[in-house]
């Protein structure tokens, strides 16, 4: 095993569990997560030559891992349009046919208000509100800038409490 | 309410993850030596393809006839060749004995007639003699 190979396995083991979680939130089933992680760990191996440091692994691994993700909800949204069905419908019968799903009615509710939102403010609330990322982090990952994403996130929250009828959630 | 996303996993997913994603580094060594071959073998199979397809269409164009044998459709192709005074005698030719004097008596009046000569000549030349 060279050295190469062996750092990918050190990756695999120390952030595959995390991964899966930032992309299972984003897909919603297990079955697609399973999927879109075993592309984005290829595209991470494929990429590890050319790794030079120059941001953190972390940051890198999750903006590979977020654009596999949203790839695969492009084309989960032209699916959808082909079947006069929207994404958020689609994703909303994922999530109630889902036999992994673990949460109670109001936790249903909260996915289903989640997938309703734009992608970008849907991206930055699971990141922040799920995984509990930094706004520095997400703003490594995605791009955006500090204070557009702090904006995203207020609108996707007023939207979400909007929708569920709750003061705090 | 909980901040944990409201999602589970089948049992012992993650250990068996682990031991797939760790074969990646040999699957794409795979991949990329099939990356490699595969834009040659589609060259190739457009080169047989090309050659399959010239090869039909040479075996469509209609072959001269090379032989006694010939069928007689084939001869019409060359109607320069025909007989002007028997033009039907090229449908007799396959059937005809390959020791068969190729002109009869009959032959030689109607081109003597066709050229314009007397039919006193005529007589003189076949008859006289």
């Amino acid at each position: 095993m060279d050295n190469l190979e062996q750092t990918f396995n050190e990756i695999v083991a120390k952030y595959r569990e995390r991964l899966y979680w930032h992309i299972r939130s984003l897909v919603c089933s297990h079955e697609d997560a399973d999927d879109v992680l075993q592309d984005c760990f290829v595209k991470i191996w494929k990429a590890l030559p050319g790794f030079r440091g120059d941001s953190e692994f972390f940051t890198w691994a999750w903006r590979i891992a977020t654009n596999e993700a949203l790839n695969f909800l492009h084309k989960q949204k032209v699916r959808a349009a082909l079947s006069f069905e929207s994404l958020r419908t689609t994703l909303e019968n994922r999530i109630d046919e889902d036999p992994w799903f673990d949460g109670d009615a109001l936790q249903r509710d909260l996915a289903k208000a989640i997938v309703g939102l734009p992608e970008k403010q849907r991206l930055v609330f699971q990141m922040r509100y799920f995984e509990e990322l930094s706004y520095e982090q997400i703003s490594e990952i995605t791009g955006t800038s500090v204070g557009a994403l702090k904006a995203s996130y207020h609108i996707a929250y007023e939207k979400i409490r909007e929708k569920l009828k709750l003061s705090s959630l | 309410m909980n901040r944990k996303l409201p999602y589970k996993t089948p049992e012992g997913y993650f250990e068996a993850l682990g031991a797939r994603l760790s074969e990646i580094p040999q699957t794409a060594a795979r991949r990329s030596a099939w990356d490699y071959i595969r834009p040659s073998l589609a060259y190739a199979a457009l080169i047989l393809f090309a050659l399959g397809v010239g090869s039909l269409l040479f075996r469509s164009v209609p072959a001269a006839p090379v032989s006694a044998e010939a069928d007689s459709y084939e001869l019409m192709y060359y109607a320069d060749l025909v007989p002007r005074t028997d033009p039907y005698a090229i449908f007799d030719a396959a059937e005809a004995p390959a020791d068969a004097d190729p002109y009869d008596s009959e032959d030689i009046v109607s081109y003597l007639i066709d050229s314009g000569t007397s039919l006193e000549t005529i007589n003189t030349l076949l008859y006289d003699y």
